[in-house]
C-alpha cells in the first residue's frame, strides 16, 4: 500500500520536476550568498590596504598631529558570519564598513556605502527567500490535491477499501512528500555547508531548526486545508490566498502600521543638531567650549593654556566632541525608535511564521536591525577609544611622528547573535500544534 | 455578437456573489491604502518643509564670519518625494533623505526609511501600486480561468455556435467581458487618487492629471493583456483545474521568480565598486592633477608663478585679491570635475543593472508595467539621480560663491582674522528641488514605454492564436 503511494508520487513528472526546480533555485540562492561573502571579503581587504595607504600618505609630512588626524579615517568592519550568505537581510543596503576620523561621530555614522536602490527594492535571491517564499509554493503544489484528486478521479474508494482508513492514507501521502521536501532542504544545507564552509555550531543548528519548523508548518497547514475535504480548485485557491496573505499582505500591512506607530523624526533632527552644535562654537569664546569639554574630561585639564581667538587644535577637537554631546539626546531617541520598530515586528512575527522565520534567521545571520545597532554602538566605543588615545598627544601639541601608526590597522567587530531557543521554537511550535489538533479532528470526521 | 458575449460574460462574472465580494474587497483595500499612503506622504512633506525652513533660517542667521567657515558649515538638503508616490512608492523607502553639502567633499544621501525599518522591509510596502500590479492580476486569473473550459466542460460551446457566434466573437467577447470586470476593479481608485494627490498642492494639477491618465491608460492596457492571457490559457487547457494551475504558475513567474532572477543576473553582470575604493581612487586622481595643500605642487606653483608675473609682484600676499580663495576655487573646480566623471561611471553601472530589468520587461509584462509605473510616478532611479545631481550642482555653487566672497573681501594677511557680513549669506538662494519633467522621463526611458506597446501586440497575437485553437466540439 505505502509502496503504491510512494510510486504514485515519484512517477508523477510534475512533482519530480518541481523538486528538481526547487533544488536548482536553492543552488542559485547559495551562489548569491557565496558572491556576497566574496564581495565582503574583498571589501575587508581593500579597507585594510586603503587605510594603510591613507595613513602613510598623511603621515609623510611632519605636522601637528591634530592636523594629521583631521584626515585619517579609522575603519571598523562589521564582520558577517558564514550564515550571512544564507540570509543577506539588510546587509546589502546598509554598510558593513564604516570609517571615522576622530572628529564628531554623528556626522559620519550615517554615511552609507554605494548600493543600487533598484536592486535593493527587488531584494536578494538568497536562501532565506527560497525557504520563505518558494518552499511553501512547492509544498502547496504537491499537496493541494492529494485527497480531492483521488476523490474526483474516483480512486479514493478503491484506496480506502484496501487500507480502510482515509486518514492514514492522507498522512502517509503527506509523510512521503514531507520526506521528499525535507531531503531537498537538507541537501541544500549540506551543499551550503560544504561550499561556504559553515561550521556546525549552535547558531547553524538553530538556523536549520527554524527552517525545518517553517517547512513543517506549511505541511501541517496543507493537512488542515485538505482535511476540509473540498474540491481541487477550492484547495488551490485557499492555499494560494493563505500564501499571499502570510508572505505578502499581512507583513506589508504590518510594515506600514509599524512605520505609522513609530514615526522617526529624530534622524533628521540629529543631523541638524550635530551640525549646529559644532559650528556654533566658532562664534563663542573659546573658553566656554574648553570649560564644557573639561567638565566631561577633567583629566585633560591644564592650567597654563591661555585661549585667545587663535586657532588651536585642543579647542578644535573640543568643539567636535561637543557636537556629539549636544545631539546625543536625539541620537539615542532615534536608536530607541528603531529598536521599538524591530520589537514590534518581532511581536507580530510570533503569530506569523513567515515574519518570524525571516526576522530570526537574519538575527542568526547577523544581518538584522539588532546587528546594525550593535555595530553602531561598537563604532561609538571604537571612536571613543581612538579619541582618548589621541587627545593627550593633540593637547600636548605633538607632531605626527610620535605615534606608532602601525598600531592602527583595520579593526573587526564580530557580533554575537543571542537568539534564545525558546523564542525561536515556541511560536512555531504552538501554531503547528494547534493546526495539527484541528486537522486531526476534521480528519476523524471524514472516516 | 461580440458585444452580446462581452455583456453576458461581464454579467455572469458580476452576478457571482464571490466576485462581487472580491470587487468590494479590492475597492476597500485600495481606498484604505490610498489614505494610508496619503497620510504618510503629507507627514513626510510637512517634515521636509519644516526641516528645510529650519535649515534656511539657521543659514541666514549665521553671524558675520569668514566665508570659508560658511563653506564648511554647508547646507542640508532634504529629498522631497513626488506626490505621485502616494500611488507608487517605487524606490522611495530605499533612498537617502538628507545630503550634507559642504566644500571640497561630496557626501552621500543618508538615512533612508529602510535603514530604520528592520528586516521586514524585505516583504515590501503595501501601496495602491502593489494591489494594482500584483494582486489584481491574480484576481483576474482566478475570476477568469474557466471562461472557456467551463463552456467546454458543459458542452455549451456548440450551443453558442449554433446561435451564430463565431470563434472570433466568442474569444473577443470573453476577453472584453473579463477586461471590463478588471477595469471596474481598478477604475474607482483613480478619481480618489487624483483628488488626494492634487490636494497635496506639491505639483501642478495638469502635471498630476497627465501622469495619472498615463498610468490609467497603461494599467488598462496591462489588464487587457492579462485578460487575453486568461482566455488564451483557458482555451488551450484541457480542463478548468489545469487552466487554473497554469495561470497561477504564470503569475508566480511574473511576480516573484523572474524579477528575482533578473536581479541576480544584473548584480552578477555589473558589480559595483565599494565606496572606500571609489574614494581612495578619487583622491589619487585629484592628487595627480594637483595637490592644493602641497606648497611645492607643480600644478599650483605654475598657477602661482603666472599670477605673480601677471600682476608683477614678488609675493602672493601682495596680490590684489585673496590668493587662498583663488587656489581653493581652482581646487574645487578640478576635484568636482573629476568627481563628476567618476560618479557618472558609477551611475552608468547602476543604469546598466537597471537596463537588464527594463529589457526583462519584454519577457515579463509585470516588470514592464512596474517600470513604467515608477517612471511616471517619478519614484524611479532616474528621478533620484536628478535629485542628487541638483544637490551636487547646488553644493558646487555654494562652495564657489564662498570662494568668490573670499577672493573679493578677504585680504591676504592671515593674522587679521577678517570676517564678512552675514548679509552675504542671504544672497545665496535656497535649494529648490525641481521634480523631473514627465516628458524628460519618457524620453530617457523609451525601452520601458515601447515594452507596453510590445505587450499590446502580444495580447492581440494571443487572441488570434486562441481563435485558431478554439474547437467547438
Amino acid at each position: 500500500m505505502n509502496k503504491y503511494l510512494y510510486k504514485q508520487f515519484f512517477q508523477n513528472k510534475v512533482y519530480v520536476f518541481s523538486l528538481i526546480l526547487l533544488f536548482l533555485l536553492g543552488i542559485v540562492s547559495i551562489h548569491t550568498g557565496v558572491t556576497f561573502l566574496e564581495k565582503n571579503n574583498q571589501l575587508m581587504q581593500d579597507a585594510t590596504e586603503y587605510q594603510e595607504q591613507s595613513i602613510q600618505k598623511n603621515t609623510a609630512h611632519e605636522t601637528h598631529i591634530g592636523s594629521t588626524l583631521y584626515y585619517i579615517k579609522f575603519h571598523l568592519f562589521n564582520e558577517p558570519n558564514k550564515l550571512t550568505a544564507l540570509n543577506i537581510g539588510m546587509r546589502d543596503f546598509t554598510p558593513s564598513l564604516k570609517g571615522v576620523t576622530i572628529r564628531n561621530l554623528e556626522e559620519q555614522k550615517y554615511n552609507t556605502d554605494f548600493y543600487n536602490p533598484t536592486s535593493a527594492l527587488a531584494g536578494n535571491f538568497d536562501f532565506s527567500f527560497v525557504l520563505i517564499f518558494l518552499f511553501p509554493l512547492i509544498i502547496i503544489a504537491i499537496n493541494f490535491n492529494i485527497l480531492s484528486q483521488e476523490k474526483e478521479s474516483g480512486t479514493l474508494k478503491l484506496l480506502s477499501l484496501q487500507s480502510g482508513n482515509i486518514k492514514r492514507i492522507i498522512d502517509t501521502k503527506l509523510l512521503i512528500r514531507f520526506l521528499a521536501i525535507i531531503s531537498i532542504y537538507f541537501l541544500l544545507l549540506l551543499t551550503a555547508k560544504l561550499w561556504i564552509g559553515i561550521a556546525l555550531d549552535s547558531t547553524f543548528s538553530l538556523f536549520i531548526l527554524l527552517g525545518f519548523l517553517y517547512i513543517l508548518f506549511w505541511f501541517v497547514l496543507c493537512r488542515f486545508i485538505i482535511a476540509s475535504n473540498k474540491n481541487t480548485s477550492y484547495n488551490a485557491l485557499s492555499l494560494i490566498i493563505i500564501w499571499i496573505g502570510i508572505n505578502f499582505i499581512v507583513p506589508m500591512i504590518s510594515f506600514v502600521l509599524i512605520q505609522k506607530m513609530y514615526p522617526i523624526e529624530e534622524a533628521l533632527q540629529t543631523v541638524i543638531e550635530q551640525r549646529d552644535g559644532y559650528h556654533n562654537k566658532w562664534d563663542e569664546p573659546q573658553k566656554n567650549t574648553i570649560d564644557k569639554f573639561h567638565n566631561i574630561y577633567p583629566q585633560f585639564k591644564t592650567n597654563d593654556t591661555i585661549f585667545n581667538n587663535d586657532f588651536n587644535w585642543k579647542w578644535y577637537y573640543a568643539m567636535q566632541h561637543l557636537a556629539d554631546v549636544e545631539s546625543m539626546k536625539s541620537s539615542i531617541a532615534y536608536q530607541s525608535k528603531i529598536k521599538a520598530r524591530n520589537n514590534a515586528a518581532k511581536l507580530i512575527g510570533y503569530f506569523l511564521p513567515s515574519m518570524h522565520t525571516l526576522i530570526l534567521s537574519s538575527e542568526l545571520a547577523l544581518s538584522d536591525q539588532n546587528n546594525i545597532l550593535a555595530y553602531e554602538n561598537k563604532l561609538k566605543d571604537f571612536h571613543k577609544e581612538k579619541r582618548l588615545h589621541f587627545y593627550p598627544l593633540i593637547f600636548s601639541n605633538q607632531d605626527s611622528t610620535v605615534e606608532n601608526w602601525n598600531n592602527h590597522k583595520l579593526e573587526k567587530f564580530k557580533a554575537q547573535s543571542n537568539v534564545s531557543i525558546l523564542e525561536l521554537l515556541l511560536p512555531l511550535f504552538l501554531i503547528i500544534t494547534i493546526l495539527l489538533i484541528i486537522s486531526h479532528k476534521k480528519l476523524r470526521k471524514l472516516c | 455578437m461580440t458585444k452580446l458575449i462581452t455583456r453576458k460574460t461581464f454579467r455572469d462574472i458580476i452576478s457571482k456573489k464571490q466576485n462581487l465580494f472580491i470587487l468590494l474587497g479590492v475597492w476597500l483595500i485600495c481606498i484604505l491604502s490610498c489614505f494610508i499612503n496619503y497620510i504618510q506622504f503629507t507627514t513626510h512633506a510637512a517634515s521636509v518643509e519644516s526641516h528645510r525652513t529650519e535649515v534656511r533660517e539657521k543659514w541666514e542667521n549665521r553671524p558675520d564670519k569668514h566665508p570659508h567657515r560658511m563653506a564648511h558649515y554647508g547646507y542640508l538638503v532634504f529629498r522631497l518625494a513626488h506626490p505621485m508616490s502616494i500611488l507608487d512608492k517605487g524606490l522611495d523607502d530605499y533612498l537617502g533623505n538628507v545630503i550634507f553639502l559642504e566644500a571640497h567633499k561630496q557626501n552621500t544621501a543618508n538615512i533612508s526609511e529602510a535603514n530604520s525599518s528592520g528586516v521586514i522591509v524585505r516583504f515590501g510596502v503595501f501601496t495602491p501600486a502593489f494591489i494594482l500590479q500584483v494582486l489584481l492580476p491574480l484576481i483576474i486569473f482566478f475570476v477568469g480561468f474557466n471562461l472557456i473550459t467551463k463552456e467546454k466542460e458543459n458542452n455549451t460551446l456548440k450551443l453558442l455556435s449554433i446561435q451564430g457566434a463565431s470563434k472570433k466573437a466568442i474569444i473577443f467577447g470573453k476577453v472584453k467581458g473579463l477586461w471590463h470586470y478588471a477595469l471596474l476593479l481598478s477604475l474607482p481608485v483613480f478619481p480618489i487618487l487624483i483628488g488626494l494627490i492634487s490636494y497635496s498642492y506639491l505639483s501642478t494639477f495638469s502635471d498630476i492629471l497627465f501622469r495619472s491618465l498615463l498610468i490609467l491608460f497603461s494599467y488598462a492596457l496591462f489588464y487587457f493583456l492579462l485578460s487575453s492571457i486568461v482566455v488564451g490559457i483557458s482555451t488551450l487547457s484541457k480542463n478548468s483545474s489545469s487552466a487554473l494551475i497554469n495561470l497561477i504558475t504564470i503569475w508566480l513567474l511574473m511576480s516573484i521568480i523572474l524579477p528575482k532572477a533578473v536581479q541576480y543576473t544584473a548584480q552578477i553582470s555589473y558589480p559595483i565598486e565599494s565606496r572606500i575604493a571609489f574614494e581612495t581612487k578619487l583622491e589619487k586622481e585629484i592628487l595627480k592633477v594637483g595637490d592644493s595643500h602641497n606648497p611645492n605642487d607643480p600644478y599650483f606653483s605654475h598657477i602661482k608663478d603666472s599670477l605673480l608675473n601677471h600682476y608683477n609682484v614678488d609675493n602672493v600676499n601682495k596680490l590684489p585679491f585673496n590668493y587662498g580663495g583663488f587656489i581653493m576655487k581652482q581646487g574645487e573646480k578640478i576635484s568636482t570635475d573629476i568627481y563628476n566623471k567618476k560618479i557618472k561611471k558609477l551611475e552608468d553601472t547602476f543604469e546598466k543593472q537597471y537596463s537588464i530589468t527594463q529589457y526583462s520587461g519584454y519577457f515579463n509584462p509585470m516588470t514592464a508595467i512596474k517600470s513604467f509605473s515608477i517612471m511616471v510616478c517619478a519614484t524611479d532611479y532616474y528621478s533620484y539621480k536628478i535629485f542628487q545631481n541638483q544637490a551636487e550642482e547646488y553644493r558646487y555653487k555654494l562652495a564657489q560663491y564662498m570662494n568668490d566672497l573670499q577672493i573679493e573681501h578677504i585680504s591676504n594677511d592671515k593674522s587679521k582674522n577678517e570676517i564678512i557680513s552675514q548679509e552675504n549669506w542671504k544672497n545665496l538662494p535656497d535649494f529648490k528641488y525641481q521634480y523631473t519633467g514627465l516628458l524628460t522621463s519618457l524620453q530617457t526611458q523609451l525601452t520601458t514605454c515601447s515594452a507596453l506597446v510590445f505587450w499590446f501586440a502580444i495580447s492581440l497575437l494571443i487572441i488570434l492564436l486562441s481563435i485558431k485553437k478554439l474547437k467547438f466540439n
